[in-house]
């Protein structure tokens, strides 16, 4: 077939393999599978003098190849960016565009810059060899040589071609299942942010503001309440060892554990440590050695007291309305440790302008630049120095100060801060 | 290579420089596999020169004291420092595993603890 548009004579021809028996067979394996499905390959000719740019596109039709030809680097751009043959034979001396300059704008055009390229010239001197690759070309091939050489350097062309296809569609498929997967994990990320209590008034006269930055997508952090009664209420948080789906899982199915309902029913208690001890028995470490450290606290407003619980969690404390800073740490292990454990209620007295604040280790445990840890004695200053300032300002405030000590903005480690202050 | 073993006295030591996280996690685990296989009775991991240890880490050592523990091993931990120190006593294992000074602390303590239950017929 040959057809005419506006930048010259442009031949597109398909023709069936009819040289040596050898050729057949050399030019079936390049195009290997091609056939079959139809798809035969498109070798692009780019060469000046018509003479040999027809003799290249005569042989390259008899091997079987699709083959178009152009007589310049302007018109021979256009029609690899319009064809995208599998193989591009480039003459070096063009008027206009030589060879080099068009492999250098091919390898600076993010469309083209696989693109495969066999440049073909008389200058086959070493060092012009060596400009010819170093500018952009994959391959080279004397005009001199013969006719089996052209033929094994173009099959070798369309061979890195497909090479080059496959990696690219491989590429492109791990890039749509990556977003599939970033997808699924936002709608997990959604669905576990879902499960923390809505900030604000949790019971008449207490108030709750919290912070929740997973360092993932999805992260093993969860804090929530549990309301025992009008003035009676359970408030937790836990951390599970790891990062990413499987400590989420494993968080949500403890979340699960501790609702009230299953509270009531497991354990038959709201008392913090017998909560705990349960939980011990009920999430031991798992194959991998994950576990998780938790602080459970119960808030009773009519006798004004906090009665807690903890297990290997250091991140509880309370800030009385005085300025007095009391962590609620115990030594005790995590949970899962040892089934054997049991988990002691510590009880406190609390009053009017108390608050207090659960949170992940992730708000303690991270490094600035220096690799110096932010640490517990610098957050409980931060929260100190905050005093009585709106408890949203104190959340808000000291997680501004965490990030400007480790000087950017992504923890390392889940962090999630939940703080209460008891009004009456 | 952060983590190394090597046999001193009756004992199997891994040796932990640098970090111990979840990124080796495996070459840990692999180590104690080949200790539980050679019938070893004494593990002990040197800390000395550990300078960070993850939750991750934390875990491992504590499933590896449940599974020696049922076999009627020993793990000790010895000489850990800084910030390694820090994360060991906040989530209290000394509780669950015996914590020593130095390698011949350990040794002799289980050697002590080894002659006590032999005498008693225990083992």
């Amino acid at each position: 077939m040959i057809r005419q548009d506006a930048r010259g004579p442009i031949e597109s021809l398909t023709v069936p393999l009819i040289e040596s028996p050898t050729m057949l067979t050399s030019a079936a394996a390049t195009t290997s599978g091609n056939a079959a499905e139809g798809d035969v390959s498109t070798v692009l000719v780019v060469d000046d003098e018509p003479t040999a740019r027809l003799a290249l596109a005569a042989r390259l039709k008899r091997l079987g190849y699709r083959v178009i030809q152009v007589g310049d680097g302007k018109a021979g751009l256009e029609a690899l960016r319009r064809e995208r043959p599998s193989l591009t034979i480039l003459d070096w001396m063009m008027p206009e565009m030589d060879g080099p300059s068009f492999c250098e704008y091919v390898r600076q055009d993010p469309e083209l810059l696989t693109s495969q390229i066999l440049m073909m010239t008389s200058h086959d001197q070493p060092e012009q060899i060596a400009e010819g690759l170093a500018r952009g070309a994959d391959d080279f091939l004397s005009k001199a040589a013969s006719k089996h050489e052209i033929t094994a350097r173009v099959q070798a062309g369309i061979r890195a071609a497909t090479l080059v296809k496959r990696l690219r569609d491989a590429t492109e498929e791990i890039r749509q299942k990556q977003e599939a997967l970033e997808k699924e994990l936002q709608s997990a990320a959604r669905y576990v942010e879902s499960l923390l209590p809505p900030p604000g008034a949790i019971l008449p006269g207490v108030q709750m503001v919290h912070v929740y930055r997973p360092s993932l997508a999805l992260g093993g952090d969860l804090f929530n309440i549990v309301p025992w009664s009008d003035d009676f209420l359970g408030l937790y948080l836990l951390d599970a060892s790891g990062h990413g789906v499987s400590p989420a899982l494993r968080s949500s199915s403890f979340a699960t554990f501790l609702r009230r309902d299953s509270l009531l029913r497991h354990v038959g208690s709201n008392d913090p440590g017998a909560i705990l001890t349960e939980a011990n028995k009920q999430f031991p470490l798992t194959e991998s050695g994950h576990y998780f450290t938790i602080v459970f606290a119960s808030l009773d407003l009519r006798c004004h007291s906090l009665s807690y619980a903890t297990a290997g969690h250091g991140g509880a404390l309370l800030h009385r309305r005085s300025g007095e800073v009391c962590w609620m740490a115990q030594p005790n292990l995590p949970l899962g440790f040892d089934s054997s454990t049991t988990y002691v209620t510590v009880t406190l007295p609390i009053g009017p302008g108390d608050r207090l604040y659960l949170l992940s280790d992730g708000l303690y445990e991270f490094p600035a630049a220096s690799g110096e840890l932010w640490g517990k004695s610098r957050l409980e200053k931060t929260i100190q120095a905050l005093g009585q300032q709106p408890l949203e300002t104190v959340i808000t405030e000291t997680i501004a100060e965490a990030v400007r000590w480790q000087g950017h903005e992504q923890f390392p480690d889940d962090v999630a801060l939940m703080g209460v202050e008891v009004a009456i | 290579m952060p983590i190394t073993q090597r046999a001193w006295r009756d004992a199997t030591v891994i040796h932990v420089d640098d970090v111990f996280t979840y990124r080796n996690r495996k070459d840990f685990s692999s180590v104690v596999a080949a200790f539980r296989a050679s019938g070893g009775r004494h593990l002990i991991v040197d800390l000395h020169e550990a300078t960070y240890m993850d939750s991750s880490a934390l875990g491992l050592l504590a499933l590896t004291s449940q599974q020696l523990s049922v076999e009627e091993r020993w793990i000790s931990l010895v000489g850990p420092q800084g910030t390694v120190k820090q994360v060991l006593e906040m989530a209290n294992i000394d509780k669950m595993i015996a914590v020593f000074p130095t390698e011949d602390a350990a040794a002799a303590a289980r050697a002590a603890e080894w002659n006590d239950t032999s005498r008693s017929g225990c083992i």
